[in-house]
C-alpha cells in the first residue's frame, strides 16, 4: 500500500501537507498525537472521504468501481454499533455482503473470518453476549470476510481492558503474517508489540517511516529533558519526536 | 445461506413474517364485506382492492423506518459509508425484500375477494391500474417510511413515519386532489360508473415516482459523507422535484375520480304491463326483481297504475327518460325494501312533485305525498319482511284494503301532486 503525496484541507484547515508512505506485507503502525491527521489519512485510504487518489493497493486506487472503499481494503473504524439482536454470524455475514461479497458466499466467509479472529465457536450467539474485545475481534471478521489484500484498523484496542486488549492483539499478530495490516492508533506500546514497522504522523506529515528498533534509537543519544523515567526507549523516542516536529509547527 | 434465507435475508424472517400476516389481516378484515354479496362487481372489488390500503401502508412505513435505522446507520459496523454495496444496493435489497412480503400479504389478504369476484362478477373484468394503485400505496409508504429511517436513524421514532402516512392517506377525504395521488379516495362507486383512467394511471405514475425518489434520495442519503454533502443536496432537490411536480397538477385541475361508463348493455324481462331491466353485471337480480314488484304493484290494486319501466339504477345515466322507476340493486342489503320503498315513491306521486317543486326540492314542500309514500314504503316491505310492518301517520289506521279503496279514490290527485291535507283519511 502506498500514499504519494496525499494533501487534505477541511475547508482553509491543512490536515495533510504531502503524506508519502509505503507499506508491506505484515503489521506497520501509524503513530501520531490527537488531531495528527490519522483518522482522516485512513478515511481517504478507505474511501469515506474523497480525494484519496495518490493512495494504491498494488497498481490499484483505493476507491472501489461504485465509490467507497477498493474490495482489496477491510476497515474496522475506531467505534462501531452492532445491532444486539443479530447472532455473530449474521452480523459478519451481512458486513461481507456490504463489502462486496456474493449473498450465496457471505456465510462461508463469514464463518471464515470468524475462524481467524477466534469466534468460530459463538457464530450462533446473539451480539449482546458479547464482551467488548469479541466485539472488538467481530468486528476486525467483519473487515475481513470479503478478504481484502490490506487491513486497516483505527485504534482497535481502545477501550478495552487489559485482558481483552491482549486477546486482540495476538489476534491482530496472527492476521499480519501473511497480509499487510494498517494500525492506527496513539497507543505506543500497541504499536511497540505489534509492528514491524512505524510510521510517525505529526501535524499532517510523514515525519518518521522506519522499523520500531529504528524509532527506539532515534533520541539514545540524548538524555531525558525533565530526568524523569519516560517508560520505554520506543515511547520515549516518540514523544521526542512528536514534540521535535509538533513545536516546529 | 440456502436459497430459502434468500428470501428474507438480511432482515429477520420473523418480523418480516409478521409484518406480512399483519397486512394481509388488515386487507382482509377491510374487504370481508365483499365475501357477503349477493352478486359481484369488478368496479367495487378494483376500488376497494386501493381503498382499503391504510393500516397496511402504515404498518409498511413504521418496519421500514425500523429496518433503515437498525442496520444502515453509519455508527453501524456495516453502515458506513465506505464499503462498496452502501447506498442503491442496500437500499434496493432492503427495500425490496421489504415490499416482497408486504406484497404477499397484500395478495393473501385481496385473494378471497379477487377470486370471489372473478368466479361470481357476471360482467367487466379487473380494473389492473385501479387494483395496482394499492401494492403501490403500501410501496410508496414503505419508501417513505425508510426514508425517514435513513434520515432519523432512532428506532424509537419509527412509529413517526407511520403516522405520517396514516395523516397523509386520510387527506382524500379533504381535498379532492388528493383522489389522483392517494390510493384511498373516498367516493361511492356502484356499477354503471368506472374510476377515471386517467386518474388512476395518474395515481400509479405519481406512487411509482414516490416510491423511486425516495430509494434514490436514501441510497444517496447514505452515500454522502461531509465532503459529498453538497452534491447529496443537489440530488435531493433533484429527487424530490418530479414528485414535486406532480403532486401540483391536481390541485390545479382536479379530475373527476369516476366516469359513467358508456356502455351500459342490459338484460330485460316483462311483467304484467312492466318492463324490468338490469344491467348485465346484475342479470342474477332480474327475476328476482321482477317478482317483488309484482307482487308489490300487485298489493296495491288494479287501480295504481302500474310503472312502465322499472329500470336497475346501474343503467341511469345523464338526460335518460324520466318516466324510468330507478332502483337500486345493493349487494348486501335485501332486494325487496328497495324495490317497495322505490315503487312507493313512485305510486305516491314522488316523480310529479319533484317535477312541481324541483328536483332536488324540499320534501317538506309535499308533505301528503311524504306521508303517504313512507306509508307504502313500510306497507308493501311489510309483504316480505314482517318487522317493516308498523301502525302509525295518517294512513297508519288503515286496512290494506281500505289503503287499496283510498288510492284508487285519489288516484289522479296523487299522480298529479296535488294531494292535500283534507284528502288524507
Amino acid at each position: 500500500m502506498r500514499f504519494s503525496d496525499v494533501h487534505f484541507s477541511y475547508g482553509r484547515k491543512r490536515v495533510l501537507r504531502g503524506v508519502d508512505w509505503e507499506l508491506g506485507r505484515g503489521i506497520s503502525g501509524l503513530l501520531g498525537p490527537n488531531g495528527s491527521g490519522k483518522t482522516t489519512l485512513i478515511s481517504l485510504a478507505v474511501g469515506a472521504l474523497p480525494g484519496g487518489g495518490g493512495i494504491t493497493v498494488g497498481d490499484a486506487g483505493t476507491s472501489g468501481p461504485n465509490g467507497g472503499a477498493s474490495p482489496s481494503l477491510g476497515y474496522v473504524p475506531q467505534s462501531f454499533s452492532l445491532v444486539p439482536g443479530m447472532s455473530v454470524l449474521q452480523t459478519a455475514a451481512y458486513a461481507a455482503w456490504v463489502n462486496g461479497v456474493q449473498r450465496r458466499e457471505c456465510e462461508d466467509a463469514a464463518r471464515r473470518a470468524l475462524g481467524l479472529v477466534d469466534l468460530g465457536g459463538r457464530a450462533g450467539e446473539r451480539v449482546r453476549a458479547l464482551s467488548g474485545g469479541q466485539r472488538q475481534r467481530l468486528g476486525i471478521a467483519a473487515a475481513l470476510a470479503h478478504e481484502p489484500r490490506v487491513l486497516v484498523l483505527d485504534e482497535p484496542t481502545v477501550g478495552l481492558d487489559p485482558a481483552q486488549r491482549l486477546r486482540v492483539r495476538e489476534v491482530i499478530a496472527e492476521l499480519g503474517q501473511d497480509r499487510t495490516v494498517l494500525l492506527a492508533t496513539h497507543l505506543v506500546e500497541d504499536i511497540a508489540y505489534l509492528c514491524r514497522r512505524v510510521g510517525v504522523l505529526v501535524a499532517g506529515r510523514i515525519v518518521f517511516d522506519g522499523t520500531v528498533e529504528e524509532l527506539t534509537g532515534l533520541f539514545e543519544d540524548e538524555a531525558p529533558e525533565d530526568g524523569r523515567a519516560l517508560g520505554s526507549a520506543f515511547e520515549r523516542g516518540y514523544e521526542r519526536l512528536v514534540r521535535r516536529w509538533g513545536a516546529g509547527e | 445461506m440456502n436459497r430459502l434465507a434468500a428470501l428474507w435475508w438480511p432482515l429477520p424472517p420473523v418480523v418480516l413474517v409478521s409484518s406480512a400476516a399483519l397486512v394481509a389481516a388488515s386487507v382482509v378484515l377491510s374487504t370481508r364485506w365483499l365475501w357477503d354479496q349477493r352478486f359481484q362487481e369488478w368496479v367495487v372489488t378494483s376500488f376497494e382492492a386501493h381503498e382499503q390500503v391504510l393500516w397496511a401502508a402504515v404498518l409498511a412505513a413504521v418496519v421500514s423506518c425500523w429496518t433503515a435505522t437498525r442496520l444502515t446507520p453509519t455508527r453501524m459496523l456495516f453502515g458506513g459509508a465506505h464499503h462498496p454495496r452502501t447506498g442503491w444496493p442496500v437500499v434496493r435489497r432492503h427495500l425490496a425484500v421489504l415490499n416482497g412480503w408486504f406484497l404477499l400479504g397484500y395478495v393473501v389478504g385481496i385473494a378471497p375477494a379477487l377470486v370471489l369476484t372473478a368466479t361470481r362478477a357476471q360482467y367487466g373484468g379487473p380494473d389492473v391500474l385501479a387494483i395496482l394503485g394499492g401494492p403501490l400505496g403500501i410501496a410508496a409508504a414503505s419508501a417513505l417510511g425508510y426514508l425517514f429511517g435513513v434520515v432519523v436513524p432512532v428506532a424509537l421514532l419509527s412509529p413517526v413515519p407511520g403516522v405520517g402516512v396514516y395523516l397523509l392517506y386520510s387527506q382524500s377525504a379533504v381535498a379532492n386532489g388528493w383522489t389522483a395521488l392517494l390510493p384511498l379516495v373516498r367516493v361511492w362507486i356502484s356499477l354503471g360508473r368506472s374510476e377515471n383512467p386517467a386518474v388512476t394511471g395518474y395515481r400509479v405514475i405519481f406512487l411509482l415516482t414516490v416510491l423511486a425518489a425516495c430509494a434514490v434520495l436514501s441510497a444517496v442519503l447514505l452515500r454522502a459523507t461531509r465532503r459529498t454533502a453538497p452534491r447529496a443536496l443537489v440530488a435531493v432537490l433533484g429527487c424530490l422535484a418530479l414528485p414535486g411536480l406532480l403532486a401540483v397538477v391536481p390541485f390545479v385541475r382536479t379530475p373527476a375520480p369516476l366516469v359513467h361508463d358508456a356502455e351500459r348493455p342490459r338484460v330485460c324481462a316483462e311483467r304484467g304491463d312492466t318492463e324490468y331491466c338490469v344491467h348485465e353485471g346484475h342479470a342474477s337480480e332480474l327475476d328476482l326483481l321482477g317478482a317483488v314488484g309484482e307482487t308489490a304493484l300487485a298489493s296495491l290494486g288494479e287501480s295504481v297504475p302500474a310503472p312502465r319501466r322499472v329500470w336497475d339504477l346501474a343503467l341511469a345515466g345523464r338526460g335518460e327518460d324520466p318516466g324510468v322507476v330507478w332502483v337500486q340493486l345493493d349487494p348486501v342489503l335485501p332486494l325487496e325494501p328497495a324495490v317497495a320503498s322505490t315503487l312507493a315513491g313512485s305510486i305516491a306521486g314522488d316523480d310529479a312533485c319533484r317535477q312541481r317543486y324541483g328536483d332536488p326540492g324540499p320534501e317538506e314542500d309535499w308533505p301528503e305525498a311524504v306521508a303517504l309514500a313512507d306509508d307504502l314504503r313500510w306497507r308493501v316491505a311489510a309483504l316480505f319482511h314482517e318487522e317493516y310492518a308498523r301502525v302509525d301517520g295518517p294512513f297508519g289506521e288503515l286496512s290494506d284494503a281500505e289503503l287499496v279503496r283510498w288510492l284508487a279514490e285519489h288516484q289522479r290527485t296523487v299522480a298529479s301532486c296535488e294531494l292535500g291535507r283534507e284528502d288524507l283519511p
